[in-house]
């Protein structure tokens, strides 16, 4: 029987979803069940045959299509998965997160392999109907995160789609309506301003494995939809309303993100500034021609899944031993749980791109791609995307600042920490392993990121 | 049923909408979402293969029936059992909006603010620069039903956060959206996709206001 990615990718997950959704009442074993469900995908497509084209599937006389690129991505989609699916198991995230991470892992497929593109779009809010299920995982209480997410991606689903009619019909005076339809939708869906509303109430609201899934995973996939537009219609990037609109909006998210850092007074929105600081200059890249942004587009929500794991877990796991996440509750806690401290600082010192961190590969990157799109010769006023990415970065430094330093810094009168126990101690010992390995050595991740841009672009 | 045809079915759909949002009891809130579906079919009539517009019709029933026994689990608009109608009374907790420092009565909040989208969805749909491309010049009522619709739909959603009422926002910006989109593209595939879509959002409303509620049915 010949192999067949589009099924592979569309049936498998679903299936595993269901088994791990019947499993739900045994976490733990829904826990192994769906790491080992996406290691046997993983396997399965590791092994596929290597063709240029692993696969058709037809679907209502539309074709899904794997490519070499999509494979490659679901490869890296299908390891990350199983490592949170892994990580749940000392850290409890809510029922549906394992089959709801695996259900969006379908939708999101056949998101990237259906042509002609209006259903990319529909099966890109099947996805995210999935996600806000993960997002929420059982909890009760506040849902409003979960909606607002919702909400958005609802919103830019109709101008998606109005977008592919008007490039279907081919008429030259739609340009600039399909520039101006597109870019709001990109907008929203990487949070742009005025749309990046619903970053800070996740950040707050949603488990932290689930952080790492949506911002890291999810936006990936995102990301190379948004660059497929890119890469079918090389005009957008010539039309002026498209790159305006996204380097003013990405601008003043930057500006936003800053200012929200300088005036943080908790973890939790120091933590959702520098991640919308973050998605604003993966925003700020897609106005980069494709071949010089491509790759750090990649790049950026790659680091972006490890640091929100750090960020998020670290802080979940210094949470337990004080009330709330304000600064003011942390004073010492550094020394008393220095491990813990150094994995949460991590996160946010490699989400705000500093050097000798994940991060720092690919924000310096996109900020020389950035200000080499910039010229001065040409405008004075295009220095300010780059003025306004540094300024915001400052802020970002400043607020971490603030935010570490009571942590590092002071003595606390307290009692010492609860006893750690062993499976924590695993996953911390892991995901210093894990973050060391990719510090040590960013080629992991930067090869990864170029092997990924060079597979997208030749199926382009 | 032919009667209602045209600008009779706009006007239906835009005061069903109305209701939605303007209404302070869900269960006016559904039956006045099954009652925009009904009519909306005959909008839909106007740009889609009578059959498919069934399917149309019977999806949005799908998805009044989903909410119905959404809102009926989780006890929907029942104050908690140590609540009393006194105490809410007494705190001013009624069905009032924040509005910068002040709380205003919700309902007339809410006419005011419908009554206001009204007005320039009525001017921008008058206006010969805000036609959409690819409506039918027949069914020039589609204009104003599809802003009519998108405009009091996201009223809905910025009006509320909870996820009952804020959905049916939702689910009225979808059919403004739907109106429109079957206008450009009338594949079987599409509509199937936006069935499934529709569906989709159902289900995560229901998840969402059943994650809303659920702790206070459990403390009952």
């Amino acid at each position: 029987m010949s192999f067949s990615g589009p099924v592979l990718l569309i049936w498998g997950p679903l299936l595993a979803a269901a088994t791990t959704l019947a499993l739900g009442r045994w976490r733990r074993v829904a826990a192994i069940a769906g790491a080992a469900l996406a290691g046997l995908l993983w396997l399965r497509l590791w092994f596929a045959p290597l063709d240029e084209q692993i696969g058709e599937m037809l679907w209502y006389g539309r074709s899904l299509t794997m490519t070499l690129g999509i494979r490659s991505l679901f490869l890296f989609l299908l390891a990350g998965a199983g490592t949170l699916f892994l990580l749940s198991l000392p850290l409890p995230q809510g029922r549906y997160f394992v089959s709801a991470g695996l259900a969006v892992l379908s939708p999101l497929a056949a998101m990237l392999m259906i042509r002609p593109s209006p259903f990319s779009a529909l099966f890109w809010l099947l996805a995210a109907a999935f996600l806000v299920i993960l997002l929420q995982s059982g909890r009760v209480g506040q849902a409003e995160a979960g909606f607002r997410y919702l909400t958005m991606i609802v919103i830019a689903t109709p101008l998606l789609l109005t977008a592919d009619w008007m490039l279907d019909i081919g008429q030259a005076g739609l340009q600039t309506a399909v520039a101006w339809l597109l870019a709001a939708a990109f907008i929203i869906l990487l949070a742009g301003f005025p749309f990046h509303i619903w970053i800070q109430p996740l950040v707050a609201k949603a488990p932290s494995l689930a952080m790492g899934f949506l911002f890291g995973l999810a936006q990936l996939a995102v990301t190379l939809f948004a660059y497929d537009w890119l890469i079918a219609h090389p005009w957008l990037l010539e039309e002026p309303a498209f790159a305006s609109l996204l380097r003013w909006s990405a601008g003043l998210a930057a500006l936003t993100a800053g200012l929200l850092a300088l005036t943080a007074a908790d973890y939790d929105r120091l933590i959702g500034s520098l991640l919308l600081l973050d998605m604003s200059v993966a925003l700020a890249l897609l106005a980069v021609p494709v071949a010089a942004g491509l790759e750090t587009a990649v790049m950026l929500p790659l680091a972006r899944f490890v640091n929100m794991l750090a960020a998020t877990v670290g802080l979940h796991w210094l949470s337990q031993a004080r009330l709330g996440v304000e600064f003011a509750a942390y004073r010492g806690l550094g020394r008393q749980m220095p491990v813990k401290t150094a994995v949460f600082a991590f996160g946010l010192v490699s989400l705000l791109g500093l050097p000798l961190t994940i991060g720092f590969n690919g924000r310096w990157s996109a900020l020389a791609a950035i200000a080499a799109q910039s010229p001065v010769a040409q405008s004075p006023v295009a220095w300010g995307m780059p003025a306004a990415l540094l300024l915001a970065m400052g802020g970002g430094i400043y607020g971490t600042w603030r935010g570490l330093a009571p942590m590092l810094f002071t003595v606390a009168d307290d009692s010492p920490p609860a006893k750690q126990r062993l499976s924590s101690s695993l996953a911390l010992t892991l995901g210093l392993v894990g973050g060391i390995l990719l510090i040590g050595w960013p080629r992991i991740a930067l090869s990864y990121a170029r092997h990924l841009a060079d597979l997208w672009l030749l199926a382009g | 049923m032919s009667f209602l045809r045209g600008l009779p079915a706009t006007y239906i759909v835009l005061l069903t909408a109305v209701l939605i949002v303007m209404a302070w009891d869900w269960r006016l809130s559904l039956l006045a979402l099954t009652g925009q579906y009904l009519v909306a079919s005959l909008l839909f009539v106007d740009v889609l293969d009578p059959r498919l517009a069934v399917v149309k019709l019977l999806i949005g029933l799908f998805v009044c029936l989903i909410l119905y026994m959404t809102a009926r689990q989780v006890n929907y608009g029942r104050l908690p059992t140590d609540v009393s109608a006194n105490e809410v009374a007494e705190f001013g907790l009624g069905n009032r909006s924040r509005v910068g420092p002040y709380r205003l009565p919700a309902v007339p909040l809410r006419v005011l603010a419908a009554i206001i989208v009204l007005l320039v969805v009525w001017i921008v749909a008058q206006r010969p620069g805000f036609g959409l491309p690819a409506l039918p010049v027949e069914a020039a009522h589609l204009n104003l039903a599809v802003y009519g619709l998108a405009g009091l739909g996201l009223l809905g959603l910025s009006l509320t956060a909870d996820p009952l009422p804020a959905g049916l926002g939702l689910f009225i910006l979808m059919t403004g959206f739907e109106l429109y989109y079957s206008a450009l593209e009338q594949s079987a595939a599409l509509l199937a996709a936006l069935a499934a879509a529709n569906l989709a959002l159902a289900l995560a409303v229901a998840y969402l206001t059943q994650a809303r509620y659920a702790a206070a049915l459990a403390d009952a």
